[in-house]
């Protein structure tokens, strides 16, 4: 028992007196945390923020005047599953998280965007959030998350996500990190009929981020659609995990992926699209489009279509490359010096997953802004109004 | 102004394709260079503005003075010098006119020039974009991306325009261009004509001449200026061809 990856981890959460969810701890006990032995994290190894002395700490939630977004009340939090299948991580989360977001919207609500900024309150923490977002038939938001770290911390988060029939919700998931802490965000989405869930994940920064986006297409005219950017240096590690599983006929889903590496940082891509028997008239398409500005980078991807169905569409494309040296040279002639001309060319491919998902302009601006400040650009290249 | 002296350039692999080219352009000229396909036109345009990929084995380039081959490709164009591309590239998500402003911006800053604000820029921009007939729409697309042939022509012109080199080198305006959208590059590119800016037009075919009328005209083979002479040797090549000097 003591030898399962995490334990010495464990014991000192224990030793903290943080756990309130004790079925669940016992459940993350004896199995432990992933190694790189188990395949979805061949890429990614936890060694490093499990040997942090972390300790157990509040989530700091700030948000703008929203009625039907605050702090989760405790009756939602505490019957999180303990099931041995759930994820380690989510084990973890359902063992000590007594915090995270709720976002209920009623029926046929059209809400203006909300957005919110969650944060640890301490420094080498570890914070748990348990967050719910519901809609009701026919509801219409817009959330915009911003999760940013502290350098030894460890935010770790599970989103439920229910949308009924006729819902939309369009979700930013924005993972900033100043230093070299670790972020593991998980969604599990269900969507009903004619639901549409849109989602941009941009990862900035970092010691270790992974994201998972889990969606569940329930029901005839649902969409599920997924885009990430990714951009990474230095030491930083990404992974970023999809599943999308169409378990009804006539849904779509579409993922967008584009990640920037430089330095020697690493990004993972695994996109999964399983479609279940008697799922027809499907269509699911990825592209996933790297590109290394750095020998030393690497760019992984890892695609997996399970297709048990006949009448589907799935197309998945991946493509890993470094910038044009004909676009770059064509730059230069015109007088851009060569690391403008370079942080041009990023930004146009960097733009694509922002354009795949339809934002609020001041949203769209400031992940615009984002973007120029990690090409260390600031300002630089506005659109003129013709 | 430009001087271009024995000038040698190889492959990467090695293969020789300029060998020894010798050219002086005065403030004000406009000269030709005419040749067959593969004679080293395009090669001599690229090598001037510094593309990766050639060698340059021997001789000099300078422009007002200055020595080219030790410039990196945007110092060129800051010290004067533009290239109209013959397959000008698609570069997908950089908006046209985004692109024409940071151009513009770079090289005022090059000159010690504080560079133009987003109206000062649209307004210069709307009035040259517009005697080449190109509208806003075609400014607010990627650069070159979904461009016809003849748009493409048009939007080198503009840059052109725009950043008012001393020196610009034409390479293949005119090709894939009919009868009026030639009329209107070549327009464009009269309306530039002054005394202290010259061009070096390069064309397979005489007809691009009969509207850039040159000052002087060159005939290039297998990397070398085979025979000089004005532009009446221009219509001697389109009645002859460039066998014999391809035979030389
Ligand atoms: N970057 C390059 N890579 C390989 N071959 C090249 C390259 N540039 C030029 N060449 C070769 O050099 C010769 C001259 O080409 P080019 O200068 O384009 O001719 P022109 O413009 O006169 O038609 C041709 O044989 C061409 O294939
Ligand atoms: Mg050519």
């Amino acid at each position: 028992m003591t030898d399962v990856f995490g334990a010495d981890f464990l014991d000192r959460i224990d030793g903290a007196g943080a756990v309130q969810n004790a079925a669940a701890f016992a459940s993350l006990r004896e199995r432990g945390f992933p190694n790189r032995r188990v395949e979805a994290w061949r890429y990614t190894d936890l060694t490093g923020p499990l040997g942090r002395a972390l300790a157990p700490a509040g989530l700091r939630i700030n948000q703008e005047q929203s009625g039907l977004f605050g702090p989760i009340p405790a009756a939602e939090v505490s019957h999180r599953s303990a099931d041995p299948d759930t994820d380690a991580l989510s084990l973890l989360n359902a063992s000590l998280a007594g915090e995270g977001f709720l976002f209920d919207v009623p029926e046929k609500v059209r809400l203006k965007p909300v957005f919110a900024r969650f944060g640890p309150m301490a420094e080498n923490a570890l914070v748990n959030a348990n967050n719910q977002i519901r809609l009701a038939p026919g509801a219409q938001a817009t959330l915009i998350e911003r999760w940013g770290n502290t350098d030894d911390s460890w935010l770790n988060s599970d989103t439920n996500i229910e949308l009924a029939e006729g819902a939309h919700l369009t979700r930013v998931i924005l993972v900033e990190d100043g230093g070299a802490g670790t972020q593991t965000h998980r969604t599990a989405a269900r969507l009903a009929e004619s639901a549409r869930y849109d989602c941009l994940v941009v990862t900035i920064g970092g010691g270790l981020h992974r994201i998972e986006q889990h969606v569940d297409i329930n029901a005839a005219g649902a969409h599920a659609g997924l885009a990430a950017l990714v951009l990474k240096t230095g030491q930083e590690h990404s992974d970023f995990v999809t599943s999308v599983r169409h378990l009804a006929a006539d849904t779509t889903s579409d993922q967008q992926v584009r990640t920037v590496v430089d330095e020697q940082a690493t990004a993972i891509f695994q996109g999964g699209i399983h479609v279940a028997q008697d799922s027809q008239r499907i269509e699911g398409d990825q592209l996933s489009r790297a590109l290394m500005l750095s020998d030393r980078a690497q760019a992984f991807t890892k695609p997996e279509l399970e297709i048990f169905a006949d009448d589907v569409k799935c197309s998945h494309g991946a493509t890993v490359g470094d910038l044009s040296d004909e676009a770059l040279f064509y730059l230069r002639t015109r007088g851009i010096e060569e690391s403008r001309a370079r942080a041009l060319l990023v930004l146009a491919f960097a733009r694509e997953p922002l354009a795949a998902v339809d934002l609020p302009d001041a949203v769209e601006a400031m992940l615009d802004e984002k973007l120029k400040a990690w090409l260390g650009v600031p300002g630089a290249f506005e659109e003129l109004a013709l | 102004m430009l001087d271009i002296k024995g000038l040698r350039a190889d492959l990467e692999d090695g293969t020789k394709i300029l060998k020894g080219i010798d050219l002086q352009i005065a403030a004000g000229e406009v000269h030709a260079i005419m040749g067959p396909n593969g004679s080293g036109k395009s090669t001599t345009a690229n090598v001037l503005s510094g593309k990766p990929g050639y060698q340059v084995t021997g001789g000099s380039v300078r422009l007002d003075g200055a020595d080219l081959m030790e410039m990196e490709p945007e110092e060129r164009a800051h010290a004067g010098l533009f290239q109209a591309f013959q397959y000008p590239v698609e570069i997908p998500g950089v908006q046209a006119s985004t692109f024409l402003q940071s151009a513009v911006n770079a090289k005022r800053k090059a000159a010690g020039l504080d560079g133009l604000d987003a109206l000062a820029f649209v307004r210069e921009l709307r009035a040259k974009a517009k005697t080449l007939g190109i509208g806003n729409d075609m400014l607010k697309r990627a650069v070159n991306v979904g461009f016809s042939g003849g748009e493409k022509k048009r939007f080198e012109t503009l840059q052109m325009a725009l950043l008012e080199p001393r020196m610009a080198v034409l390479d293949e305006t005119d090709s894939g261009l009919d009868i009026d959208a030639l009329r209107v590059v070549a327009d464009g590119v009269n309306a530039l004509r002054s005394k202290d800016r010259s061009f070096l037009v390069i064309t397979h075919y005489q007809r691009l001449l009969e509207y850039i009328v040159p000052d002087h005209v060159h005939i290039l083979s297998d990397g070398r200026i085979v025979r000089s002479g004005d532009k009446s040797l221009a219509l001697e090549v389109e009645q002859s061809g460039y066998a014999e000097f391809q035979a030389a």
